[in-house]
């Protein structure tokens, strides 16, 4: 098991078995992406049931909880990457962490936007500040921070070490981001899924909503797999592999 | 299916600028997010076979200029 591990890690840090790899995964993804995201919204569209106080506003539901959630994890995923490449140099990481920032960052941006204009029809208004919503757009800066950090300094390594050190710290508002809604008297509702509890949820409100989350991690798996792949080339653009890739 | 009509579906109760809104916005998000690392891709690929053909074009060239003199 150890070894297989030890063996996975290697391989993991190398640009050229990543870049090969992908390439055979690319499909799969794109093919569930499609047909998840197709499922998931007709069924929560066409067939969830109204909601018997939000009506049918709450349909946004299927895009604003899952872009939250993915935003969320997201980061987490950017400060371990960061934290790999801290510790152990590997390039890889680094490269990863700098694919997952803008992304990141855009399903936040989609996550606040579509709170705010489900809080309109249910608050009566598109923005409060209050400990959710705040520390979601609070979210979205560091987001913004890490990725002006990633890029801004001169050496590629340090800007890379800067933009870690930012995303780990930043993981300090990821517990309160989740429970802001607990410990502060907010406009926004309770988490809707909770792993501890049976979900309160009709199945048929709820079925859809898992679909659209786990469909949300795939895509978010296809679109970071996308751009270290252009950063995998770059930085390997004058290995023979490469040029191999270019021949062809 | 909880719409009889695609009028009633489009109008989603009195909520259908809100839903379509949310709709709208995250599907040109996302449709930018895979847009955009497909251009960058295909700018590098470009960038690299015009860089690899001027490279082979010098040396080419420098034997040719070598042999003649």
């Amino acid at each position: 098991m150890w070894q297989w591990l030890v063996r996975l890690y290697h391989r993991l840090g190398s640009p050229k078995w990543f870049y090969e790899i992908t390439s055979r995964w690319i499909p799969w993804l794109v093919g569930l992406s499609v047909v998840g995201c197709a499922v998931g919204l007709v069924l929560g569209l066409l067939y969830a049931p109204a909601d018997y106080q939000q009506g049918n506003s709450f349909r946004i539901i299927y895009i604003h909880v899952p872009a939250a959630l993915l935003a969320q994890s997201a980061f987490m995923m950017m400060a371990v990457a960061g934290a790999v490449f801290l510790i152990w140099r590997m390039k890889m990481a680094a490269w990863v962490a700098r694919s997952i920032a803008p992304v990141g960052a855009s399903f936040c941006l989609i996550a606040l936007l579509t709170g705010a204009i489900w809080g309109k029809p249910t608050w009566g208004t598109w923005w409060v500040w209050d400990a959710r919503l705040t520390s979601m757009l609070l979210l979205l800066f560091l987001y913004f921070g890490v990725m002006a950090l990633q890029r801004a300094i001169e050496s590629e390594d340090a800007s890379h070490r800067a933009g870690a050190i930012l995303s780990l710290v930043g993981l300090v508002n990821i517990p309160i981001i989740k429970y802001s809604v607990e410990w502060w008297n907010t406009l926004h509702q309770p988490a809707t899924l909770k792993l501890t509890e049976k979900p309160s949820m009709h199945p048929d409100m709820l079925v859809p909503l898992l679909i659209m989350i786990v469909t949300t991690y795939v895509f978010f798996a296809l679109l970071v797999i996308l751009r270290t792949r252009n950063e995998v080339l770059w930085h390997e653009r004058k290995r023979s592999w490469v040029r191999d890739l270019l021949e062809s | 299916m909880e719409f009889n009509s695609f009028a009633e579906f489009l109008a989603m109760g009195r909520h259908g600028l809100y839903v379509w809104l949310s709709y709208g916005i995250t599907a040109v998000i996302v449709v930018i997010n895979v847009i955009l690392p497909m251009m960058q891709r295909r700018r590098f690929l470009k960038e690299q076979r015009q860089r690899m053909r001027r490279e082979r074009r010098n040396q080419t060239g420098e034997k040719q200029h070598a042999s003649s003199t």
